[in-house]
């Protein structure tokens, strides 16, 4: 028995470090048991993932068993010869045919990142993937391009949990499309999609606790029915309307850009925190608040983490005030204050002195951007300071 | 490093015989160790016969890292009631950089660690492993796989060949 080593950070002497001559030339990597092998081969890109059955006997078949495959085309942009950019997109089309044609185990997870040039063939690849169980699914446009329509053969991939769209494809829902009861995440980013589309993809999967929303500039109404979701965010989308019918909703990041038509705003962004009984984490950005008024009426037991952007107006700090005073439970608290209207901050100090009964109990951690000297800031301050008995922490 | 009377030390026994005392914490970054002391708390005195000391040193000094690396980040949120981001950043980072230092092994530890991050569970080590040993495949030729990881290769000419003939897109770019 050798000396017990008493291990503490920076005492280690490295014995690791050395390197370990008895092992010189010998093959450990083949000899690894195969998921080891599988799992070092789905993190590569699948060209020269399927170049390793060429090593020896022992790596023949390893790579048909890989479960996670991705496949990225050359980006052609900077390419001008034409005939050049055919057949590196013929080459990109040969390798994902061939290798979905090779592949002969289950195939869970698969990045595509395409340009142009294989739009053709992507309905054929989905209908493999569809008949494989394919879970997980990324499909990277490329271009700018909102030609590019998903195939039909994507609706049929019924055993999806996890979905990431991204840059311009064309949302369409077929007529006999019935459901992704896995689908667990859904990412759509610069999507475009109507309406009806968005909100009937997301009423067909009923099993939704993940939704992510970016530039989704066609989606005039954000319709939202999803019983089981936990984290919503929306960022950079110019909606006109928001519902949002999310019982179980525990993380939300909602920020908006901009609003094209006013007049229903302050219903349907009111319905928006009509059902926060469970939020744990909330991030308002944008104009949001600028619609948002009195209206607000739930009350948010569980709401500990509040982050929001505000102009300093009536209106918006009125809206503030509300989900303050619903809020028992909140621990940190940050605000940014917009510079957009500079000049009306200083006659509304009434205001913030118009809810006498907040009272911040739990309130810790408090932070201000853009802070400034002004009668209306220092009322933001003086609330606080009266209402946090525990507040820690205020930093502006 | 500062460490109070009350916590818990786990003896760890390579497979070689030598013993390393760590503390409770630090063991319970393994999930299989985990699993032990959750089904029996008094055990104090753990043999691994599958991990040499020289890999289990390196699971140790791995492991110690990141729950220093956790209790820092949790100390500081502590102390300003609130994480700041910019810090959780840069922490972030320094332990991306810790990491990819120590990385810097030979093929065979390589292998190893990744044998023994499987066994002893440690998740983030696994992953860590397993992508340092991809990103040593990754841009290279067969024959530069073959000669980074001393692979022989018993294929024939005629073998190879139809392997080629198979998948001529494959090799095209790297030949």
């Amino acid at each position: 028995m050798q000396d017990i080593h008493i291990v503490e950070r920076g005492n280690m002497d490295n014995p690791n470090k050395k390197q370990r001559g008895e092992n010189d030339g010998l093959d450990i990597i083949s000899n690894l048991p195969e998921e080891f092998k599988e799992n070092i081969l789905g993190r590569l890109p699948t060209d020269e993932a399927v170049r390793t059955i060429l090593l020896s006997s022992q790596w023949r078949t390893t790579w048909m068993s890989v479960q996670e495959l991705l496949f990225v085309c050359p980006i052609t942009h900077s390419v001008e010869n034409e005939i050049e950019i055919l057949k590196i997109n013929s080459r990109f089309n040969n390798l994902v045919d061939t290798a979905l044609l090779m592949h002969n185990g289950a195939i869970r997870k698969v990045t595509l990142s395409i340009s142009e040039g294989s739009y053709y063939c992507l309905d054929q690849w989905m209908q493999i993937l569809a008949n494989n169980g394919i879970q997980d699914l990324c499909i990277e446009n490329q271009l700018m391009d909102y030609k590019y329509t998903l195939p039909p053969s994507f609706y049929a991939c019924h055993s999806l949990r996890y979905v990431h769209l991204n840059m311009c494809i064309f949302l369409q829902l077929p007529p006999a499309f019935s459901e992704f009861n896995a689908l667990h995440t859904l990412y759509l980013n610069e999507i475009h999609v109507s309406d009806d589309d968005f909100c009937g993809l997301i009423a067909s999967c009923p099993s939704l606790e993940n939704l992510h929303l970016k530039w989704l500039i066609s989606v005039q109404t954000i319709c939202v029915n999803a019983p089981r979701l936990r984290v919503l965010e929306i960022k950079n989308c110019y909606f006109r309307q928001i519902n949002l019918d999310t019982p179980s909703l525990e993380y939300a990041w909602l920020s908006l850009n901009h609003i094209t038509s006013m007049a229903s705003q302050a219903n349907a962004v009111s319905k928006t925190f009509g059902c926060l009984s469970r939020i744990k984490e909330l991030h308002i950005h944008g104009r949001f608040f600028k619609f948002f008024g009195d209206k607000f009426t739930s009350t948010c037991n569980g709401l500990e983490i509040l982050h929001l952007t505000m102009e300093i107006r009536d209106k918006e700090i009125t809206a503030v005030l509300l989900i303050l005073k619903s809020s028992p439970m909140l621990k940190e608290l940050i605000i940014k204050i917009h510079q957009y209207d500079y000049y009306l901050r200083n006659n509304n100090t009434d205001v913030w002195n118009s809810q006498p009964k907040i009272s911040l109990k739990h309130l810790e951690f408090a932070e201000l951007w853009n802070y400034d000297e002004s009668e209306s800031t220092y009322a933001i301050v003086k609330l606080l300071m009266s209402s946090a008995p525990v507040l820690k922490n205020i930093l502006y | 490093m500062a460490r109070s009377s009350t916590e818990n030390m786990i003896t760890l026994m390579s497979s070689d015989g030598e013993e390393f005392m760590v503390t409770e914490k630090v063991a319970r970054e393994c999930t299989t160790i985990r699993n032990m002391l959750e089904d029996d708390c008094v055990i104090t005195n753990i043999p691994l016969p599958n991990v040499t000391s020289d890999i289990l040193s390196m699971v140790i000094e791995y492991c110690m890292e990141h729950v220093a690396a956790a209790e820092k980040a949790a100390a500081e949120t502590a102390e300003k009631g609130s994480s700041s981001a910019p810090a959780a950043a840069k922490a972030n980072k320094d332990l991306e950089e810790w990491d990819k230092a120590f990385m810097n092994v030979d093929v065979y530890t390589l292998c190893d660690l990744i044998l023994a991050a499987n066994y002893l569970n440690v998740s983030g080590l696994l992953d860590l492993t397993i992508q340092t040993a991809a990103n040593l495949i990754k841009g290279k030729s067969p024959e530069q796989i073959r000669k980074t990881f001393h692979i022989q290769n018993d294929l024939s000419l005629e073998e190879e060949e139809k392997i080629r003939s198979q998948t001529p897109w494959a090799f095209e770019k790297s030949e």
